[in-house]
């Protein structure tokens, strides 16, 4: 058996329990996509569909972007009363639990509805990334090894072997925390994540660069930008009903892609994920056009941990970095005269 | 006519370059440094537009992108000092926001000269007027605004 097969099956136990238990209404996971390196989203309601739940290496999406939109949210208070809301399972992965940590702690879900069901997390795969290494050849299915590299089965009976660290999500090749810790159940031992420091690397390298190379370095890197709002989408910390992006009165942003507005677009988008960001890579998955959409989040992350000392989904209880303050915030940015 | 429009009139008129800069001030300190400033006949240069805000803690990001984007070469936000906030910590809140922006405008390559942050009080009618000229000295340096600006 391999390792995620393993997990498949704690998994499904798991949830087959739960259900029949009635202690969830719905458990949220993966399932099977009719393609290979594909995963789909599962709402699974009855304990007979468990095993259609999977676990596999292409298990990447982020969850949690759904639970906002799965618990009604009353007007006011009297409403909220006598409302009855679902108690949903969930299978998390580290950045999955970082992000419902954060969407608890902002308001947006209820703990006390929510079962959660760790995983610990070896890295997923960018099935961009594994199709690239495939030379053109069509993926006909995949399984994995012992020691959780894939195995890809390509037309004419070939298999190619692709090593998991060579086609690792961006996101999991920088992935601090692997292991879930806001969890109910934790299925698996513990996965040690990757140093700080790759992060790091990343920012500096890019701001090391002088003005006018990270400006050139920038609009390269979003040349490609179709303004489809697919990385805000996919986003599960972008639960706003009204996004600014929508308002008409007044657009604060273009809806085309002139240069000018992309960039604009970018630069907002970073900057309401200051300190929010759980670094699950959702938004760089979603976006069709091969964009790096956490290039700014990472700084703007960074630069959050350096000055205010917080990082987003540690904690379901702390103050957000920018709704918060102290006398003794730095302001060495400020024009002095 | 688009606000883009009326800013290029504005410099087709002249042949020469002037910087304009959009202040955004604070109702309670920022805006009446700026009343002082005038009322005390300080001169100061009349580069600067100024949009009376009621607390530095109001200016969202969007305020300062969509000014540059529409013609400004710089932009300045200024607050009443810490501590003095008429809502006590709009400020001390606008402060993060601020040293996160600047930041990230550096990053992406924008010079950091063109947003500028600062605290002038109700009774710094002087102050204002330096703070104004040193903005203005800092972006004509710089040259016209064309990394953000939309042209279409």
């Amino acid at each position: 058996m391999t390792p995620s097969e393993e997990i498949e099956a704690r998994l499904r136990e798991t949830a087959e329990q739960l259900l029949r238990d009635k202690k969830v209404d719905i458990f949220l996971a993966h399932g099977k996509a009719s393609l290979p390196f594909r995963t789909t989203p599962l709402f699974i309601t009855s304990p007979e569909d468990a095993e259609r739940l999977v676990w596999n290496p292409f298990c990447a999406m982020n969850l949690a972007v759904y639970l906002p939109r799965l618990f009604v949210r009353p007007a006011n208070a009297k409403e909220a009363e006598n409302l009855e809301q679902p108690t949903i399972g969930m299978v998390v992965k580290g950045c999955e639990a970082r992000s419902v940590a954060v969407l608890i702690q902002e308001h947006q879900i209820p703990r006390d509805k929510l079962v959660l069901v760790g995983v610990a997390c070896g890295g997923m795969a960018d099935r961009r990334k594994a199709a690239a290494a495939l030379d053109g050849r069509d993926p006909l299915s995949v399984a994995e090894d012992a020691d959780g590299n894939l195995r890809v089965t390509v037309a004419g009976d070939q298999e190619v072997a692709l090593p998991r660290e060579d086609v690792l999500a961006v996101a999991c090749t920088e992935c601090r925390r692997p292991t879930p810790e806001l969890v109910d159940v934790l299925i698996g031992d513990g996965v040690e994540g990757k140093a700080a420091d790759l992060t790091r690397s990343r920012t500096e390298q890019f701001g090391s660069q002088d003005l006018d190379a990270r400006w050139a370095a920038l609009r390269e890197a979003l040349g490609d930008c179709i303004r489809c709002n697919a990385c805000r989408q996919a986003c599960p910390m972008c639960y706003c009903r009204e996004c600014l992006l929508d308002q008409t009165t007044p657009r604060w942003i273009g809806a085309g892609t002139d240069p000018s507005d992309v960039v604009i677009y970018h630069l907002v988008r970073a900057f309401h994920l200051a300190g929010r960001c759980t670094e699950c890579g959702a938004c760089t998955r979603a976006c069709p056009m091969g964009i790096d959409t956490r290039l700014l989040i990472r700084k703007l992350n960074q630069d959050v941990e350096d000055l205010y000392g917080y990082t987003p989904g540690e904690s379901t209880d702390a103050t957000g970095p920018l709704s918060a303050f102290a006398m003794s915030d730095p302001e060495d940015f400020l024009t002095e005269i | 006519m688009s606000e883009t429009q009326a800013v290029e009139e504005q410099t087709d008129s002249t042949d020469q370059w002037d910087p304009k800069i959009v202040a955004f001030l604070c109702n309670w300190c920022s805006y009446a440094g700026a009343d002082l400033a005038g009322v005390s006949r300080i001169q100061y240069p009349h580069n600067v537009r100024i949009i009376r805000v009621p607390c530095s803690g109001r200016v969202s990001p969007a305020f300062l992108l969509r000014a540059l984007q529409n013609g400004a070469d710089g932009v300045l936000v200024s607050g009443c000092h810490p501590g003095d906030c008429h809502y006590i910590s709009g400020n001390l809140v606008a402060r993060r926001k601020f040293a996160l922006l600047k930041e990230l405008l550096n990053y992406a390559g924008i010079e950091p000269e063109r947003v500028q942050f600062t605290w002038v009080s109700a009774s710094e009618g002087g102050r204002f007027a330096t703070v104004i000229e040193k903005v203005v000295e800092d972006v004509r340096k710089l040259g016209p605004n064309e990394k953000l600006v939309k042209t279409l």
